[in-house]
């Protein structure tokens, strides 16, 4: 018994050093961004980000100094990386942004007032931060049902279901936010031929990719990705030429 | 002993090299034994035996006299062996070097080295080649090319020059010549670069390249004339002027003029070789902060404003001008300002003689104070030596007021467009979060377990309850058992209710149940057979007969004696 707490201080203290280690891999990222040596800065930044603590900010960073590397494509995937951890952050968006019309890529048409503002509700929290939603008030929900118990007032537990329901529904938005059940998204760092279907091994070039542009991946096979631009064509390219957006999952 | 066994393995050593070197014969020659001056020589290398398969031949560096140009091979081929039978075929390789002389005299050439399979090598015969003075030399004409310096350093400027000296009288001819060629080996990038008309306007000043030298330039052309004793001579210049960005010794072949002036009279002239040596920068008292400029230069340092609040923007500008690499110049980063103030960017200015950095900077918090001391190095090849301009640090008067958020002080760079934001410099810009989901988390917990607590506590509330109610029904029938079992008169009324109580707590019924008339029903609900409970039923009937009778007296015996039968039969089959 007495050997559960000495491994949980071991458990602590290492993970108190890897936290350490990542804070300054990040700090010295910084400075080599200060100093204009971007190679450098990513591959500070990336140490960072193998950590796995504020991938957002990691993200954000290698973005920017891919773009001071006039790489646009791989700082626009970047950006949505941490876009998909920070959803508020408005710099990310910003900078997004500028890295699409650098690319040249058209801006998305006008959704209408509804579906913008759905979505904008839907994507202002990541899966995490709905899932905190709903476990408080899922607590709270809880605290009433046992209060009922108690009095067995009909009025607490309206109150109870009512709040329960609430937290069910945060839940509902963050498996809708985690998007579980379609193809992952990715984004094309280079620009690259899509070939025909059925093999990649056998196809004909169908059509190009442009740099920076969002695409559905349906299929992965060895260095070969199954895409779907926005167009709804299918094609498969070389899975150098395609980075996938991470999935948050709850 | 041991000088036996040296003795003995020397004795097969010399015989194996001896059978080695007899076996590998290397041949060279040249295909022409006279040459002139920036002329093409080939230089062939055979290696013919059982080596051959696998032999390289060794570079062969350039010289004062002598500038190799080409080498290729080895090439392979299949020839009669040499002093074998009539039949018999070995394997030749062969190597071909393409040379320039340079200069007048024997150019003696170094004997080729052939480095064979395990490392054992081979040298060709010595050879040597006559360079002559081009017979079609004009004697009236003078093509001459120099250097500034003959050794500069790297980065430092050289400025190579060509002068044509032309007689006047000859002049005229070669204004009216039919084609003209000057070649300038050290400008020239394609073979047919130089296509001019003496004397007359001309667009050659654009930027030309020396490959070895690795920079561009523009090509400066001037006309006079001048005298010579007696003859009026007509000069013709050309100067351009380097930045060498690779050390090593380099050659350049001969100039040469020739101008067609008429069917049987040409013009030729041709100038000597041309070598420069590039010597790499001393890395002895080599400063941190050395940059790799070099040359004369004068650097300031200049910051504004000088008092500010903290997160305000300021500008440093470091600025450098004078003679020297300015265009290949790496201006500073100044790792160290980023210490103590944010750096937003900088902006790059300047020309050829005068080039200055701005940086954008704001200092992070109220307790930066001053700008950090700053140094530039550069390497002053007159001197021979590295010198290093320092400033600071410089004070900065800090008034107190509100630190500017994450955004940042508004630059010029920022107000554009198409700026990207800056790094995020917070490695956690949202520790909240984290907090609130911990929180979140020990409050569902903390709930979980108050309700769990709360529904067991319930729990317990209805067991003791229930318990208090069978004990209730419990004392109830022994106060009725009691009643009947006295065996003493008692008014029907007091059995009645006595029977009623004992009704109300076994089957949890309301008092007006128990005296209702759908009190079968009740009973049969909660599980009682159909014929218990309409005896029950009659018997509360027949108490309620006796109760309400004309002439009420004490309960008949008989129906005391069926009450207690069958409240006997409803203990046995209705067990709590």
């Amino acid at each position: 018994m007495s050997r559960v707490p000495i491994m949980a201080f071991v458990i602590f203290a290492a993970l108190l050093a890897s936290s350490q280690d990542a804070e300054k891999a990040f700090k010295q990222g910084n400075a080599h961004y200060d100093k204009g040596a971007f190679e450098k800065a990513i591959s500070a930044y990336e140490t960072a980000l193998a950590s796995g603590e504020n991938p957002g900010v990691a993200h954000f960073n290698i973005g920017n100094s891919l773009f001071r590397l006039g790489r646009f494509g791989e700082a626009l995937y970047h950006y949505e990386c941490a876009h998909l951890r920070l959803p508020r952050e408005e710099r990310i968006e910003k900078n997004a942004g500028i890295t699409r019309k650098r690319l040249g890529l058209e801006p998305e048409e006008e959704p209408s007032f509804l579906v913008e503002n759905l979505r904008a509700l839907a994507f202002a929290f990541t899966p995490a931060e709905y899932v905190s939603m709903a476990a408080l008030l899922g607590s709270l929900a809880f605290f009433l049902l046992a209060a009922f118990c108690l009095h067995r007032s009909s009025r607490i537990l309206r109150w109870s279901f009512g709040i329960l329901l609430s937290g069910l529904v945060f839940m509902v938005a963050a498996g809708i936010r985690s998007d579980p059940f379609t193809c992952p998204k990715g984004i094309v760092v280079k620009a690259v031929q899509a070939l025909n279907e059925p093999s990649p091994f056998t196809g004909e070039c169908s059509f190009f990719l442009r740099e920076g542009e969002e695409v559905r991946v349906r299929e992965s096979i060895e260095a070969w990705h199954k895409i779907e631009n926005h167009e709804k064509r299918t094609g498969w390219v070389q899975a150098s030429g395609v980075c996938i957006l991470p999935s948050l999952g709850l | 002993m041991v000088n036996w066994i040296l003795f003995i393995l020397m004795g097969f050593a010399v015989p194996v090299q001896a059978q080695d070197s007899g076996a590998s014969q290397v041949r060279a020659w040249l295909d022409q034994e006279q040459a002139v001056p920036g002329e093409e020589v080939r230089l062939f290398i055979e290696v013919a035996g059982p080596g051959a398969a696998d032999c390289s031949l060794s570079r062969i560096p350039d010289s004062a006299k002598m500038r190799i140009k080409d080498v290729s091979g080895p090439h392979f081929a299949m020839q009669p062996a040499s002093g074998a039978s009539e039949g018999t075929n070995e394997l030749v390789a062969s190597f071909e070097v393409i040379l320039i002389p340079l200069d007048v005299g024997v150019l003696s050439l170094p004997p080729a080295r052939i480095i064979m399979a395990g490392g054992r090598q081979f040298m060709g015969p010595r050879l040597s080649l006559e360079v002559r003075q081009d017979p079609r030399q004009d004697k009236g004409t003078v093509l001459s090319v120099h250097t500034s310096k003959p050794s500069v350093f790297l980065y430092e400027r050289i400025v190579f020059q060509m002068s044509l000296e032309i007689r006047a009288d000859r002049f005229q001819q070669v204004e009216r010549a039919e084609t003209e060629r000057l070649s300038l080996p050290w400008l020239e990038t394609e073979p047919s670069f130089v296509s001019l008309r003496l004397g007359r306007p001309h667009d050659m000043a654009g930027l030309r390249s020396i490959p070895v030298l690795n920079s561009r330039s523009a090509i400066d052309f001037s006309f006079g004339r001048d005298r010579a004793g007696e003859d009026e001579i007509c000069i013709f210049r050309a100067e351009a002027s380097y930045l060498p960005t690779e050390a090593g010794l380099f050659s350049f072949g001969p100039c040469t003029y020739e101008a067609r002036l008429s069917e049987r009279d040409e013009l030729f002239c041709t100038s000597s070789a041309l070598q420069v040596e590039v010597v790499p920068l001393p890395d002895l008292d080599r400063p941190e902060s050395a940059s790799n400029g070099v040359g004369r230069f004068r650097v300031s340092f200049d910051a504004s404003p000088l008092t500010l609040r903290p997160g305000d923007p300021m500008e440093l500008r470091f600025s450098i001008e004078g003679e020297g690499n300015l265009e290949l110049l790496e201006l500073p980063g100044f790792p160290a300002l980023s210490r103590d103030f944010h750096v937003y960017g900088f902006d790059d200015h300047g020309d050829a003689s005068h080039r200055w950095r701005v940086f954008h900077l704001a200092p992070l918090g109220p307790l930066t104070r001053e700008i950090p001391a700053l140094s530039f190095s550069w390497f002053e090849p007159d001197r021979k030596s590295y010198e290093t301009a320092a400033w600071g640090p410089c004070e900065i008067d800090l008034l107190p007021g509100k630190e500017r958020g994450a955004g940042g002080p508004i630059t010029s760079r920022a107000r554009q467009e198409d700026e990207i934001e800056t790094i995020m410099r917070e490695w956690d810009p949202r520790p909240g979060t984290r907090v609130f989901a911990i929180l979140s988390s020990a409050c569902l917990a903390l709930s979980m377990i108050a309700c769990l607590l709360g529904a067991q506590r319930a729990h317990r509330r209805a067991q003791k309850m229930k318990r208090a109610e069978k004990s209730r029904s419990i004392e109830a029938l022994a106060a009725f058992r009691r009643t009947l079992e006295r065996r003493v008169p008692a008014s029907p009324e007091t059995l009645a209710n006595a029977f009623g109580d004992y009704l109300v707590e076994r089957f949890h019924l309301s008092r007006s149940d128990a005296l209702a008339g759908a009190l079968p029903d009740l009973l049969a609900a909660r599980g009682l057979s159909a014929d218990l409970a309409q005896k029950v039923d009659y018997l509360m009937r027949a108490f309620d007969a006796q109760r309400f009778a004309v002439h009420p007296g004490t309960a008949d015996q008989i129906v005391q004696e069926q009450a207690l039968a069958l409240v006997d039969a409803l203990e046995r089959e209705a067990k709590p």
